[in-house]
C-alpha cells in the first residue's frame, strides 16, 4: 500500500507540473539576434550595414559560381565548353539564362540588388536609433558615413537594375510582408535616374576620402567613388539606348560629372587619381591611385574555383579552360605603334600576328607560344610521321581545351600554377581613374566635339599603355583633327582594349546599340599549325556554330524575370520583344 | 527545468527503491496449490492444464469436472493455465489464493495471438476499430542484410518501401510511405516509433523484434498529435517469456551481387563513338586508324590502353554474414530477452594492396539488447530495456563516389593503370582518377557509429484509489555518437610522353594519420506519465488511457529540440461486438508562434461485428467474424517544408559571408536578416477517413482485411507569391491543400492439408492524390500549374555542374527524333541548342509560338510514387521441409533515365554503354539521340523522351528450409536444428526491355552510385 501512495504521489506531482509548466515550448532563440537588438548595438549595427557589401556584383567571373561571364556573352570572348550560363545569352535565351543557376546576370541581380535595396532602406530608416559609439579613435559605428554608403550603394543597385532592365520599380521605404507589393509598378528609366541622383547627391554630403578612412577600410565608397558613379549614371543615361534623341545637355551633364572626378583634390572628390604606372597589374594590387572603388580579393584558391576550373589551360593543371578570347577581340589590338592591325603601313605580319602588338594585347591575351610559367604555351595541332593529328599541351579538340586558341591573361595572372603555384590577388573593380577618363572623352566628344580635352585623355591611356608616341600632333597612333564620328569611333575601340574583360563591353553594346555590328557577326578563333621547322602557320578561322551569338534589337535591354511577371498579375510590364 | 530533471530522479530512485523489495523476497518455500478455474459464466471447466513454468520435471495436472485443482510448487514458481479456445493465464504461485481463476473464452480474434500493439496500450485484434497491419518478426524470412526495410518490403498493406539513395553498405537508404501522399512540401516520412519511442529501426537486428505495425488511420494516430500525420511505424521488440527458458542461435553466410552494373565501352568502341561524336559537334576525329587498330589488337597496352576498370576493379560477388544469439527466460518476478548480433558485410571493391589498411568498403554492426520485466511485486511492474549499436564502416578515403565515378566513367583508353616505370597512369585530364592508387594509395577512412539506448518504465496497480486503475511512468534516454578516424595519403600518377619522358601530375604523400572528426552526436530523451482505467461492468467494457509526454533532442551547435503533448483514448465496448474508441491529442511545437503553438487532435472510430448478430446466424457455417469499422479525425504535421526554424519570427543572423575591405583577406562579418517570419504558421492538417472491413472465413481459414481511404490535408505551407521587389527570402504560407484516396487489401490464407501447411498472403494498396491549393505566379500558363495534378515527380539525382538534384515535374514533350533536315526546317524552332540537326529530340511547341523553349514545359502526372504496390507469396511446410517466397511489386510509377543515358562529362566525351544505340542515318531507329561533344542542350533537356515505367514484380525472396527430425535431434539434447537457404531480390520482371537498369532503383551501379544487390543466403538456426 504504501509504495502506491508515493507512486500516486509522484505520477500526481509530475502531471500537474507538466501541465502547469505550460513554457516548456516558449524558446529564446539561441544565438539570432532580433532586429531591436542590431540596431541598438552599434557593432552589431555597423555589421548589419556591412552585410549590405554582399548584395553588389563583387566578381567579373560570376555566373553559376564562376563558370561565366559577360565578356562570353559580349564579342570579347566565348565559352570553350558552352556553359549553360552563357550559351543561353549567346543564343537569346535570356529566359533560360534567369533561370539559371546562381549568380545569373537576370534573375540572380533583380534578386540580389532588390535584397541589398532592402537592407539599406532598413539601415536608413533605422539609422537614428542606434545609439552613439563608445569613443575610439574610429568609431564603431559612424552614423555619418554608413549613411553615406548605404545611399551610395542604393544609387549603385539601383544603376546596375537600369544598365540591364530600363526602369524598374523604386523601393525606398520597408515593406511588410503584408503590403501588397505587387501593385508596384515600373518607374521609368529617367525617374530611375532621378532617383539615383538624389542619392548620389546626399552621399556626397556624408562620404569621405581614402584618407579619411585609412588603409583598414579601403574599398569603402569615397566621394570619389561617389562621383565615378555619377559620371557613369550620366553617361549611360546620355548613351543611344536611354537619349534617343541625342540630347546634347545629358552629354555635357556626363562629362561635367567625370571632368569633377578629373579635378582631383581641388573638387569634390578631395582627393587626387592618377593612372597606375603599369597596365598590366591594374587587377592584381592591393592598392592603386587609379582605384576609386575596388572590392578586393585574396588570393583564390586554385581548385574548385574560377582559376581550376575556368581561366587555366588544361595543359598547365586546368579543368575546364572555358575562358576564350576570339579573334574578334585579338583582332582590334593595334600594333605598338598605335596603327590598326588592317593598315598596310602598321607592319602588321599575319604570320606573325602576335609580333610587334601594343603592349595591353601582351597583358591581356594568352597565345600560341607565349613563354609562360616556364614553358612555351602550345596551342598548335601537327602531324606526325604517320599522319596522325598531335596536339599541343595547351589546345585539343576536347571542350575542355581553348575553342579560340587563346585564353584570357587578364583572368589568370601568370603567378597562378598548379605545381608549387603562388597565389595573387584578383580584384573587382568598380571604378577606376582610366574608365573616368574615357568617360570624359566620349561624353565631351558627343557634347561639343573631338576638342583637345578628347585628345588629352585618349593620350594619357595609350601613353599608359606603353603604345610608341610615333607622328602627329597627338601622336600614339591618334589620326589629327578628326571628325566627331572617326573620335567615336576610336573613343570606342580605346575602350574595348582599355577595359577589355572588365564588365564594361557588354554593357557598353547595349547602351550603344551595336549589337547588330559586333555580336551578330561571325565568332572567330585562330587555327595554328606547327610545321615540321618548328614554324607555325596562322589562319583565322570561323568558329564552330556552337560560339556563334544571336542578336535582337531587344537584347539591348534583358527581359523582366519572367517570375515576377507572372506573380504581378500585370502590374509589371515586360520589355519590347520580350514574351 | 531543474525541477524536471529533479522529477526523473524521484521516479527513478522510487523505482530502484521497488526492485530492492525483488531481493527483499522472503525465500522460495513449499507450498501446495490448490483452487478452481472457471469460465466467465463461473461454470467450472473440467480439463485444463496446469503446469509449472520453467519446470524441469513437465509436472503438469488437469482440473477435475468441478474445476478444482491441486499441484505442488513454491512461492516463485509461476502456474500456467491452458485450455484450447480459451486464454492462457499465468499467475504466481503465491498469488493463487482459494478463490477461481477465471479463464476466458477466446472469442474470434481474441485468442493469445490476437494481441495488436497501439500506442502506451495494448488490443486484442477483434476490439481494435482503427486500420492497423501488423506482421510478426517470426514470420519473416531471415536475410543478410544490413538494413530491415528489404525485409518489410512488401509485407503490409498500405506501407510503400523503396529504396531511396545510397545502397553503400550501411547505408542502404530506403523511404518509407504510408498510404499515399497529401503534401507537396515533403515525402512524407512516417514517424517510426520502436517500443514508444521514436527511434531508427532500420538497423536492428530482426532477432530484436517481435512485430511491426503500420497505423494508418486518425483512430491511432490522433494519440501522437502534431506528429503523427504522415503516419506511424510502430516496432515492438521481443521480451522475455516466462513459460521456459529458450537459447536459439543463427549463422548465416551470404554472397551479394550486383543486380545491375554499368558495363563500360571498350577502348575501340569509345574511340569510334567519340570519333563520330567529334565529328557530329564541327570537330574532326580524333583517334586515327592506326589507334583504332591498336585498341582493337591490343599491341600497345601502354599507349593505347584498354582497361575494363570495372571487370578489374569491382568483385562479382562480396561476402556477407550474420550471427545472433538470443536467450529468453523468466520467472514469477523476472523475464529476460537478450539478443547479441553480429552482422558483417564486405564491400565488392577489388585489386589494391596497402599493408596498412585496406580500403575496400566494409561494414560491421553490433546489435545488442536485453529487455527486462521485473515483477516486483502484486502491483508493480517494472521494465528496464538497455540496446546498444555499434556500426563501424570502412571505406576509400578518396570518396565511394569519388571511387566509383572513376570506376565506371574513366575511358577505357584513358590511361595505363600502371606505366611501365611502375608509376600510376594518369592524364593531364584524369590527374586523379586511377582506382588502382585509390585503393593503394589514398587512404582508408572509418566512421565509427556507437548508439546506447535505454528505457526504463514503470506500472503501479491502483486499485485502492480505483478499481482498474494503475499509473505508468516512462523514460528513454538515447545518445548517439560518429567518430571518423582512419590513414590519408595521395598518390601521383604520370604519363609517358613521346620522347620517353613522364610528365607528372599531382603530389604523393606517404601515409599518415587522418584528422579525426566527431559529428552526429546526439541525445534524445522522452518521458511519458499517465494512467490508464481498464475495467469491466457485465457487458460492458471501458479502457481508458491519459499520457502527458515530453521530449528533447539535442545535437551541438542548434537549440535542443522540444515537443510536448497530452494524449488520451477512451475505448468502450458493448458485448464486445459494438465497440467505439475516441482519441484526442492536445500537443504543441516551438515551430509556431505563442499563443498558436497548441492544437488538439480528435479522431473518432468504431466497429461493429455483424457476424455476432442474430440476423447472421446463417451464415456461420462460412462466416466466423465480418466486422466493419471507420473512423474519421485530426492528425497534424509539424514539419513546415522549407521554411526555417523558429520561422515565426524575425531573426538575424550574427554572421554572414564576409566582404573583403583594406588588405585583410578575411572578410568582415555581417549581420543579416534570416528568411522572413510568418507569425501565423501553423502545422499542416490532415483530415483522415478510413472505412473497411475484417473477415474470417471457413473455419477462420481465410480471411479478408480492405479499407477505402481518404486523406484532406489542409494549410501545407507554399511559397506566398509576393515579389522580389521584398529583397528577402520569401516566407511560406499555410495556403496550399491536397488530398490522397484509394483503398488497400490484405489477404490471408492457412490451410493445414494432411502434413502440408500452407499459408497464402497478399496485399495491394492503390491511391491517387490531387493538389487542390498552391500558390502559383498568377500568369502561370495553364499547362505549366500544378493546382489539379496528383502530387508528382520524377526523381533525378544526378547533379551536374549547372542541375541540381532535385524532382522533375515539368518537362518538354517530345515528338521523336529529328531524321531529315526538311522534317526540322518544317518544325517549331529549337533554340535549346545551337544546331538541330537530324538525330536530334523533335519536341512539342505547346504555346504554339513557333519557338521551343522554357514555355513549352508541360506539368506532368510521372511521379516516383507508385499509383499501387503489392505484395504476395506463401509459405509452405511438409514435414521437415519449409519453403517461403515473396513477389513484391509497384505499378504507375516512373522512372528517368536521361542522367544515366547523358551520363558523364566533357572529359569522357559523355559517352557510356547507352552511347551505342544512338541514332545515326543508317540507325535511324535508335533508342537515343545523336552523339555530341558540346551543344548537347537540345538532347539533354527535361522530357518525356527519357521517362521509363517504374513498374516491376520482383520476387523479393525465397527462403528454403529443412528441420531435422525430432527424433534425432532429442538425442544432441536441441529442441530445434534448422538449415535453410534463401536469397533477396533475386528475379525481376519489368517493362524496361533489354535496359539494363534495376527498376527500383535505375542510378545504382551507375554513375557515382553503389549498386543494389541481391544476396544468396546459406543459414542454420539452432534452438536449446
Amino acid at each position: 500500500m504504501k509504495n502506491y501512495k508515493i507512486f500516486t504521489a509522484i505520477l500526481l506531482l509530475t502531471l500537474f507540473s507538466v501541465s502547469c509548466k505550460k513554457d516548456y515550448l516558449e524558446r529564446t532563440p539561441g544565438v539570432a539576434i532580433s532586429e531591436d537588438d542590431i540596431f541598438a548595438d552599434p557593432a552589431l549595427a555597423a555589421r548589419f550595414a556591412d552585410n549590405a557589401y554582399n548584395y553588389v556584383i563583387t566578381k567579373y567571373v560570376r555566373f553559376n559560381d564562376h563558370r561565366g561571364c559577360v565578356a562570353q556573352a559580349s564579342d570579347e570572348a566565348v565559352s570553350g565548353n558552352s556553359e549553360g550560363s552563357v550559351t543561353s545569352l549567346n543564343r537569346g535565351l535570356y529566359h533560360d539564362h534567369s533561370n539559371g543557376p546562381s549568380l545569373n546576370d537576370i534573375y540572380g541581380v533583380w534578386k540580389l540588388m532588390y535584397a541589398g535595396i532592402a537592407i539599406q532602406n532598413k539601415m536608413l530608416a533605422r539609422i537614428g536609433e542606434v545609439p552613439p559609439s563608445p569613443n575610439a579613435s574610429t568609431p564603431i559605428f559612424d552614423a555619418k558615413r554608413v549613411e553615406g554608403e548605404m545611399r551610395f550603394l542604393r544609387a549603385l543597385s539601383y544603376f546596375e537594375l537600369t544598365k540591364r532592365f530600363g526602369g524598374v520599380p523604386i523601393i525606398d521605404k520597408i515593406y511588410a510582408v503584408t503590403d501588397d507589393m505587387n501593385t508596384i509598378p515600373r518607374s521609368s528609366f529617367a525617374q530611375v535616374t532621378e532617383f539615383i541622383l538624389k542619392d548620389i547627391e546626399v552621399a556626397l554630403t556624408k562620404l569621405g576620402t581614402d584618407a579619411d578612412y585609412g588603409a583598414s577600410n579601403y574599398g569603402r565608397p569615397t566621394l570619389g567613388a561617389a562621383l565615378a558613379l555619377k559620371a557613369r549614371v550620366l553617361l549611360y543615361a546620355a548613351s543611344p539606348l536611354n537619349n534617343p534623341n541625342n540630347d546634347k545637355t545629358k552629354w555635357q551633364a556626363a562629362a561635367d560629372a567625370a571632368a569633377e572626378v578629373m579635378k582631383g583634390v581641388n573638387g569634390l572628390a578631395k582627393q587626387t587619381y592618377a593612372l597606375q604606372a603599369n597596365y598590366g597589374e591594374l587587377l592584381n594590387l592591393p592598392n592603386s591611385p587609379e582605384y576609386i572603388m575596388m572590392r578586393i580579393k585574396g588570393p583564390t584558391p586554385l581548385a574548385g574555383e574560377m582559376m581550376q576550373d575556368f581561366s587555366m589551360s588544361p595543359g598547365s593543371g586546368g579543368a575546364q579552360g572555358q575562358m576564350n578570347p576570339t579573334q574578334n577581340h585579338v583582332d582590334m589590338y593595334e600594333m605598338a605603334n598605335g596603327k590598326a592591325i588592317t593598315d598596310p603601313t602598321s607592319g602588321y605580319d599575319p604570320q606573325k600576328p602576335y609580333a610587334g602588338r601594343e603592349p595591353r594585347f601582351y597583358n591581356n591575351i594568352i597565345y600560341n607560344d607565349l613563354a609562360w610559367q616556364g614553358r612555351k604555351i602550345e596551342m598548335w595541332t601537327t602531324l606526325d610521321a604517320n599522319n596522325k593529328v598531335q596536339f599541343g599541351k595547351d589546345y585539343s579538340t576536347t571542350i575542355t581545351y581553348t575553342a579560340t586558341r587563346y585564353y584570357c591573361k587578364k583572368y589568370w595572372p601568370e603567378v597562378y600554377r598548379t605545381v608549387g603555384g603562388s597565389t595573387t590577388l584578383l580584384n573587382y573593380l568598380y571604378f577606376r581613374y582610366g574608365e573616368i577618363l574615357l568617360n570624359y572623352a566620349e561624353a565631351q566628344n558627343e557634347a561639343v566635339g573631338p576638342d583637345a580635352s578628347v585628345y588629352a585623355q585618349l593620350v594619357a591611356l595609350r601613353q599608359r599603355a606603353g603604345i610608341t608616341k610615333g607622328a602627329g600632333n597627338n601622336g600614339y597612333g591618334l589620326k589629327d583633327n578628326m571628325t566627331q564620328d572617326e573620335m567615336r569611333t576610336a573613343i570606342r575601340h580605346e575602350r574595348a582594349i582599355e577595359l577589355a574583360f572588365e564588365d564594361h563591353r557588354w554593357y557598353d553594346i547595349m547602351r550603344w546599340k551595336i549589337g547588330a555590328q559586333t555580336i551578330a557577326v561571325p565568332m572567330k578563333g585562330m587555327d595554328v599549325v606547327k610545321n615540321a621547322n618548328a614554324t607555325f602557320t596562322y589562319t583565322p578561322i570561323v568558329l564552330g556554330p556552337t560560339f556563334q551569338k544571336t542578336w535582337t534589337e531587344a537584347q539591348n535591354l534583358y527581359p523582366i524575370p519572367r517570375a515576377e511577371i507572372y506573380k504581378s498579375k500585370g502590374v509589371l510590364t515586360q520589355n519590347p520583344g520580350w514574351e | 527545468m531543474k525541477f524536471i530533471k529533479s522529477k526523473y530522479i524521484i521516479c527513478l530512485l522510487f523505482m530502484m527503491a521497488g526492485m530492492l523489495n525483488v531481493y527483499g523476497q522472503k525465500p522460495d518455500e513449499n507450498i501446495t496449490v490448490t483452487g478452481k478455474v472457471v469460465d466467465q459464466d463461473q461454470k467450472p471447466l473440467p480439463g485444463v492444464t496446469i503446469s509449472i513454468q520453467e519446470d524441469k520435471t513437465n509436472k503438469a495436472v488437469a482440473t477435475k469436472t468441478d474445476g478444482t485443482f491441486s499441484i505442488e510448487a513454491t512461492t516463485s514458481d509461476v502456474l500456467i493455465f491452458k485450455f484450447v479456445g480459451y486464454g492462457t493465464i499465468l499467475k504466481p504461485a503465491g498469488e493463487v489464493i482459494k478463490g477461481n481463476i477465471v479463464l476466458k473464452k477466446s472469442l474470434v480474434n481474441a485468442g493469445d495471438d490476437d494481441n495488436v500493439y497501439i500506442p502506451f496500450g495494448v488490443r486484442k485484434r477483434r476490439e481494435v476499430t482503427a486500420t492497423i497491419s501488423t506482421i510478426r518478426a517470426e514470420d519473416l524470412p531471415q536475410i543478410p542484410s544490413s538494413s530491415l526495410t528489404n525485409v518489410f518490403t512488401g509485407r503490409l498493406a498500405g506501407l510503400a518501401v523503396y529504396p531511396s539513395g545510397s545502397q553503400q553498405p550501411g547505408y542502404d537508404a530506403s523511404s518509407f510511405l504510408v498510404r499515399g501522399r497529401s503534401s507537396y512540401n515533403s515525402n512524407q516520412e512516417p514517424l517510426v516509433i520502436v517500443d514508444g519511442i521514436e527511434r531508427d529501426f532500420t538497423s536492428m537486428d530482426l532477432n530484436e523484434i517481435e512485430s511491426v505495425s503500420v497505423l494508418k488511420d486518425a483512430a491511432t494516430l490522433a494519440w501522437y498529435g502534431m506528429y503523427g500525420g504522415n503516419g506511424v511505424i510502430y516496432v515492438k521488440t521481443r521480451r522475455g517469456s516466462a513459460t521456459s527458458t529458450k537459447v536459439s542461435f543463427d549463422a548465416q553466410a551470404g554472397l551479394q551481387a550486383p543486380l545491375q552494373i554499368t558495363a563500360p565501352l571498350d577502348a575501340y568502341s569509345y574511340a569510334t563513338l567519340y570519333n563520330e561524336a567529334a565529328i557530329n559537334s564541327g570537330g574532326t576525329a580524333v583517334y586515327g586508324p592506326e589507334a583504332l587498330q591498336a585498341y582493337q589488337n591490343g599491341s600497345d597496352p601502354i599507349k593505347y590502353p584498354n582497361n575494363n576498370f570495372v571487370r578489374d576493379f569491382t568483385k562479382k560477388v562480396a561476402p556477407t554474414q550474420r550471427y545472433v544469439a538470443s536467450v529468453t527466460g523468466g520467472n514469477a518476478f523476472i523475464k529476460y530477452y537478450t539478443v547479441l548480433s553480429a552482422y558483417q558485410q564486405g564491400g565488392f571493391y577489388k585489386g589494391g594492396n596497402n599493408e596498412t589498411y585496406d580500403a575496400n568498403t566494409n561494414f560491421n554492426r553490433y546489435n545488442l539488447r536485453t529487455n527486462l520485466d521485473l515483477h516486483v511485486n502484486k502491483n508493480l511492474d517494472v521494465a528496464l530495456d538497455i540496446g546498444g549499436r555499434i556500426t563501424n564502416l570502412t571505406f576509400p578515403n578518396a570518396g565511394t563516389g569519388t571511387f566509383l565515378t572513376a570506376v565506371y566513367s574513366t575511358p577505357a583508353n584513358a590511361f595505363p593503370i600502371l606505366n611501365p616505370n611502375g608509376t600510376y597512369g594518369g592524364t593531364s585530364v584524369y590527374q586523379q582518377s586511377n582506382p588502382l592508387a585509390m585503393l593503394q594509395a589514398r587512404g582508408a577512412s572509418t566512421d565509427l557509429m556507437r548508439n546506447m539506448i535505454a528505457t526504463i518504465s514503470a506500472r503501479q496497480k491502483m486499485d485502492g484509489i480505483l478499481k482498474g486503475l494503475t499509473g505508468e511512468v516512462f523514460y528513454a534516454y538515447d545518445i548517439a555518437g560518429l567518430y571518423r578516424s582512419g590513414f590519408s595519403e595521395t598518390y601521383a600518377t604520370a604519363v609517358l610522353n613521346a620522347d620517353g619522358t613522364y610528365s607528372p601530375f599531382g603530389t604523393a604523400s606517404k601515409v599518415n594519420y587522418q584528422g579525426n572528426v566527431f559529428s552526429g552526436n546526439v541525445k534524445k530523451s522522452e518521458f511519458w506519465a499517465g494512467l490508464d482505467y481498464n475495467r469491466t461492468f457485465g457487458k460492458h467494457d471501458i479502457k481508458f488511457s491519459t499520457r502527458v509526454s515530453r521530449a528533447n533532442l539535442s545535437s551541438f551547435g542548434n537549440l535542443d529540440v522540444r515537443r510536448e503533448g497530452w494524449s488520451n483514448r477512451l475505448s468502450y465496448n458493448f458485448i464486445q461486438r459494438y465497440f467505439v474508441d475516441v482519441t484526442a491529442n492536445y500537443s504543441g511545437s516551438e515551430n509556431f508562434a505563442p499563443g498558436k503553438r497548441y492544437g488538439f487532435f480528435p479522431a473518432a472510430s468504431a466497429g461493429w461485428i455483424i457476424s455476432d448478430e442474430s440476423f447472421m446466424k446463417g451464415s456461420e457455417s462460412f462466416l466466423d467474424l465480418l466486422k466493419i469499422r471507420g473512423s474519421y479525425g485530426l492528425v497534424g504535421n509539424d514539419a513546415i517544408g522549407s521554411a526555417r526554424r523558429f520561422a515565426f519570427n524575425d531573426f538575424y543572423s550574427r554572421s554572414t559571408t564576409g566582404y573583403n575591405f583594406g588588405t585583410a583577406f578575411a572578410g568582415v562579418g555581417g549581420t543579416g536578416q534570416l528568411a522572413l517570419a510568418n507569425p501565423d504558421l501553423t502545422w499542416e492538417k490532415a483530415y483522415k477517413t478510413s472505412l473497411g472491413f475484417d473477415a474470417k472465413l471457413f473455419k477462420q481459414s481465410l480471411s479478408i482485411s480492405a479499407d477505402y481511404f481518404y486523406e484532406d490535408r489542409k494549410d501545407l505551407t507554399t511559397a506566398s507569391l509576393l515579389p522580389s521587389l521584398l529583397g528577402q527570402s520569401l516566407v511560406y504560407v499555410n495556403e496550399g491543400e491536397a488530398e490522397y484516396r484509394g483503398f488497400e487489401t490484405g489477404i490471408n490464407y492457412n490451410k493445414k492439408l494432411g502434413e502440408v501447411n500452407l499459408n497464402v498472403f497478399g496485399n495491394f494498396t492503390y491511391n491517387v492524390s490531387k493538389i487542390l491549393a498552391i500558390n502559383e505566379g498568377a500568369g502561370l500558363p495553364a499547362y505549366q500549374k500544378a493546382l489539379g495534378h496528383p502530387i508528382s515527380s520524377v526523381i533525378s539525382p544526378a547533379a551536374t555542374a549547372s542541375t541540381s538534384a532535385g524532382y522533375i515535374s515539368t518537362m518538354l514533350i517530345s515528338d521523336g527524333i529529328f531524321q531529315s533536315q526538311a522534317q526540322i526546317d518544317a518544325s517549331p524552332k529549337q533554340i535549346l541548342s545551337r544546331d538541330v540537326k537530324p538525330g536530334d529530340i523533335k519536341y512539342v511547341d505547346q504555346n504554339g509560338d513557333g519557338v521551343i523553349n522554357d514555355l513549352d514545359r508541360v506539368r506532368t502526372d510521372f511521379n516516383f510514387v507508385p499509383k499501387a504496390f503489392f505484395g504476395f507469396g506463401a509459405s509452405v511446410s511438409v514435414k521437415n521441409f519449409d519453403i517461403n517466397f515473396l513477389f513484391q511489386g509497384t505499378s504507375g510509377r516512373s522512372i528517368t533515365i536521361q542522367n544515366l543515358v547523358n551520363s558523364g562529362n566533357a572529359n569522357n566525351g559523355f559517352l557510356s554503354q547507352f552511347s551505342v544505340d544512338r541514332w545515326t542515318p543508317s540507325n535511324p531507329g535508335a533508342a537515343y539521340p545523336r552523339l555530341l561533344l558540346n551543344d548537347r542542350g537540345n538532347n539533354t533537356a527535361n522530357s518525356d523522351f527519357w521517362i521509363r515505367s517504374g513498374d516491376y514484380i520482383r520476387l523479393k525472396n525465397v527462403e528454403l528450409g529443412y528441420s531435422l527430425p525430432q527424433s534425432f535431434i532429442k538425442k544432441l539434447k536441441i529442441s530445434q536444428l534448422r538449415f535453410y537457404v534463401g536469397g533477396l531480390n533475386l528475379l525481376t520482371f519489368d517493362k524496361l526491355g533489354d535496359l539494363p537498369i534495376d527498376p527500383e532503383l535505375p542510378e545504382s551501379g551507375y554513375n557515382a552510385s553503389y549498386p543494389y544487390m541481391k544476396i544468396y543466403s546459406l543459414g542454420m538456426n539452432l534452438k536449446f
